[in-house]
Order: C-alpha cells, then structure tokens, then sequence
C-alpha cells in the first residue's frame, strides 16, 4: 500500500514537473514572439531614419550633382541650370520624388516640358511612387535657378517627397 | 520501469531545452553581430556620401569600434561597400581595395572632368596598405594629396628609391601592413619569389603611359593561400586621374565601366542643352559643339580613349570660343 502510494505521488510530481516545463516553454516561446516583434520594430525604426537622414543628404547631393548644377567657363556656381533640369533624366533616386518649383519672380503655374519651357514653373526631377504607400515624407529647401538663354536667375524651391511603402 | 522511464523523459526534455536554448543564443549573438555590420556599413556609406560632395581628404574613424572588416566591391557598374556580409550600394564610384581590416578609413575625393565634371571619384585606403611607386614616378606620387599644412603623404605611400627587401621586410614588421603595393614604370617588374617572405598580400602595377592624360597598366596580385600563391593578373587602360583608380582599386574595370557610363549620361545632358541653345541662337558655333557631342559617343561606343580626350579637348575649346563670342556657354 505504502509502496503505491510513493509511486503515486512521484508520478505526480513528475507530471508536474512536465506541466511547469510546459507552461514555462510557453512563456518562453510568447517572450520571444514579443521579443521578435520589437526587434523588427526597432529595425524597421533604424530603417526609416537610415531612409529619412539619406533624404536630408539628397538635398545635399542634389544641388551639387553636375547633372544640374549651373556653370560658366568650366567653374561651377551655387545654382541649379534651368536647361539642365529640362534635360534630367536618370534614376536614382529610390522611392522618392524630386522637383524644383519657381517660386520668384511668379511663372505660369504648369509642369516645364520641352514645349512649355521657360513659360512653366515646376520641374519634375523624378517620380518613383509605389503602388502601396502609407506615407510621405517632404523636404525643401530654396535653391537659386538660372536661365541660361535669358541670363536671369530666379528663386525656386527644390522638393524631395519621400514615400514609405505600406 | 515507470521510474526509470521518467528520468528518461526529463533527461530528454532537459537536452531539448538546452539545445533550443543554445541554439537561440547563438542567433540572437550573430543576429546581434549582423546588426551592428549594418549599422557600421551605413554609417560608412553615409560618410562617404556626405564627403563625396566635397573635394577634401579626410578619415572615417568610426567611433567605439577599434578594428573593423570593411569590404568593396563592384557589379555590373555600381559600387558597394559593406561590412563582412552586409553590402550597401553607394552612388558614387568608389576606388578602394575590396578587402581592409583596419581601425580607419583614409578617403579623398577628387573630381573627374572630360572636361565638364563627369562625377566626384572617391579614393579609399588604410593605413596599413603600403604603396611603393618607383624612381621615375614621383610626379605621380605628388598628385595625391598630402596631410594638412604638412609635406608628409596623406596615404601610406613612398618612393622608392632602390629595392630593398630588408628595407620592405622592417616597413611591413614595423607598421604592421597587410598588403604592399608596387608602383612601377614601363618595363619594370619585381621578382615575386624575393617578396614571398613577406608573408603578406603583394600587388604590382605597371604604368604604361602614352602622354599624360591616357595609358594602360598591367597588374599582378600575389596571395598568399594554403595550397601555394595565387596570381592574378588583369590590364586595363586609365584615363587622367583614373590611374589612381587603377592603383587603389581591386575592381578598376567595374569602376572605370561606371564612370564612362556617368560620362555618356553627362554627354546626352549636354548634348540636349545644346540643341536647345542651337534652336535659340544659329550663329554662336553650338553645330560645331552637336558634331563633337556625337564624335564622344562614337568614341565611347568604340572604347577609344584617345578618340575621348582628343572630344574633351576640343569640347573645351568650343565653349571657350562660346563665351568669347559673346554666346551662352554650355558649361
């Protein structure tokens, strides 16, 4: 009788036994689907600022790009050429788009083209958008614009919209 | 048995743990790892981005962290730079040997114009890769930068007056390089088998210049490996400050494919502006400039330096003419 009764209770301590690895596996598997979570979180969050830090640098870069910085007799000046912007047509620039809009003095507001030059007011650099976005993200900063068949300059804003893709 | 087969149980149940465990333990520490190249090679690429805007030498010297792996590399015309496994596309075209394990990066960026600036060309070494250029080749030596408000080179470079493999022996010991680098003229060569010793990565370049701007190079890397040395050896042709591509680089080809690129792209932009002009303006002489536009395209086309810079020059020409003229200048 007593020789059962040892066996009996060992056998529950062994099934509980089993019952607090199972339960503890448990919370060590719902730890890590949270653990997991907010590390994809924090990732995605680096991402997203990586993303928005390169943006501030494309201002940079943009106005500095040959492609559509303004020069004379070899030396480059610290102004985008309206013909170039006319000219641009490359794809670099991620998920983002870039246009230049003349602010001053006022211009016919319409897209520039090759017809509509210089009788136009907004340069479209580039549009790269995603079928699926849940975001945007904009920075501008004001850029002088000359035209080189005039020789004037005018004042423009260069806008980069950054998408973020849902 | 019931006993026996409960301890069994436990004892299983307790190895399965344990390995799960370890097992996540040693993803989470290369998941960790993998993270922090990540972050380190964008904190590279961004460095580099941020500098190529400027034409400056400097260091990227990241901060906490004493020796890092960082690897470049180029396909199909397009840059990257990474971190052991972790690469990140750079837009620039980046000259760099595809593999430096150092605590900082010597970068300095410099323009390449044919005769508009086509792009700014990063140049990319640490401390300790060693460049030897030869007696004859110091006009070369010169043209890289040197460390601020003193005459003391900016990279790990020297001219090398007569060969000596002690005097080499005692640099590498005492600076402790990983590789050494041979500038050398026309002609010229160094007998690897007295280099051997080094027991360090050993590359050789021989400069074959036609005139100033344009010439050809014929490199050989010696490496080390368990079964014997490895050699390779490739040529290719440099065109202005390209050859410092060709010496710092261990995918000139690539690079050079990337920046002729960019200029094709640059020549269609200017090509373009010039129409426009033309349309405005029929008596300045911008046909004149059309015909060359076209004769740099065949020239790319045709893969015929002399042809290009032979384009440029006369490209400059024309727009100095435009401005004395009085006409608007394309560039």
């Amino acid at each position: 009788m007593e020789t059962k009764k040892l066996v009996k209770l060992g056998q529950l301590e062994i099934n509980e036994t089993i019952l607090v690895i199972f339960v503890f596996t448990i919370l060590v598997f719902i730890g890590m689907i949270f653990l997991n979570r907010y590390m994809q979180a924090s990732i995605e969050k680096e991402k997203q600022d990586y993303e928005k830090g390169k943006t501030l640098a494309l201002l940079e870069a943009i106005t500095n790009m040959p492609e559509l910085r303004c020069s004379a007799q070899g030396i480059e000046r610290e102004c985008l050429d309206s013909l170039k912007l006319l000219a641009f047509h490359e794809n670099v620039f991620g998920l983002r788009k870039v246009s230049v809009v003349v602010a001053y003095p006022k211009q016919l507001n319409r897209p520039c083209s090759s017809t509509t030059y210089p009788a136009c007011n907004e340069f479209l650099l580039y549009d790269n958008k995603p079928s699926l976005i849940i975001g945007e993200e904009r920075i501008s900063s004001p850029v002088s614009v000359y035209y080189p068949i005039d020789g004037v300059y005018r004042i423009g804003v260069i806008n980069i919209t950054r998408y973020i893709r849902g | 048995m019931q006993p026996q087969f409960n301890w069994l149980l436990v004892i299983v149940a307790g190895a399965l743990i344990l390995v799960f465990f370890s097992n996540f333990v040693v993803q989470y520490t290369k998941l960790a790892q993998e993270r922090e190249d990540a972050k380190l090679a964008l904190l590279i690429e961004g460095q580099l981005d941020s500098f190529s805007n400027n034409l400056l030498h400097t260091s990227i010297d990241p901060d906490g962290i004493d020796y890092f792996n960082a690897k470049f590399s180029c396909k199909n015309k397009e840059s990257y730079v990474g971190i052991d496994n972790f690469m990140v596309k750079t837009k620039e075209t980046v000259f760099a040997p595809d593999d430096i394990r150092t605590d900082r990066l010597l970068v300095s960026i410099d323009k390449f114009e044919l005769p508009y600036r086509v792009e700014n060309i990063l140049f990319v070494s640490p401390q300790n890769i060693k460049y030897y250029f030869s007696k004859g080749l110091e006009a070369l030596e010169n043209d890289l930068p040197r460390t601020f408000g003193t005459e003391k080179p900016f990279f790990n470079t020297e001219i090398l007056d007569k060969f000596s493999l002690n005097k080499i022996r005692d640099d590498t010991k005492k600076e402790a390089l990983r590789e050494v680098v041979f500038v050398l003229k026309d002609n010229e060569n160094i007998a690897f088998s007295e280099l051997a010793t080094l027991g360090v990565r050993i590359k050789t370049i021989i400069i074959e210049s036609a005139d100033e701007d344009f010439g050809k190079f014929k490199q050989r890397v010696y490496e080390k490996q368990v079964d014997g040395v490895k050699v390779q050896e490739s040529e290719g042709v440099w065109i202005k400050n390209l050859v410092f591509g060709a010496i710092f680089s261990d995918a000139y080809e690539c690079e050079f494919s990337q920046l002729i690129g960019q200029l094709e792209n640059m020549n269609k932009l200017y090509r373009e502006k010039n129409l426009r002009l033309w349309s405005k303006s029929k008596t300045c002489g911008y046909e004149l400039m059309m015909s060359t536009f076209d004769k740099t395209q065949q020239a790319i086309d045709a893969k015929d330096y002399t042809g290009l810079l032979n384009s440029a020059e006369l490209l400059d020409r024309q727009n100095k003419k435009l401005f004395e003229n009085g006409c608007v200048e394309l560039f």
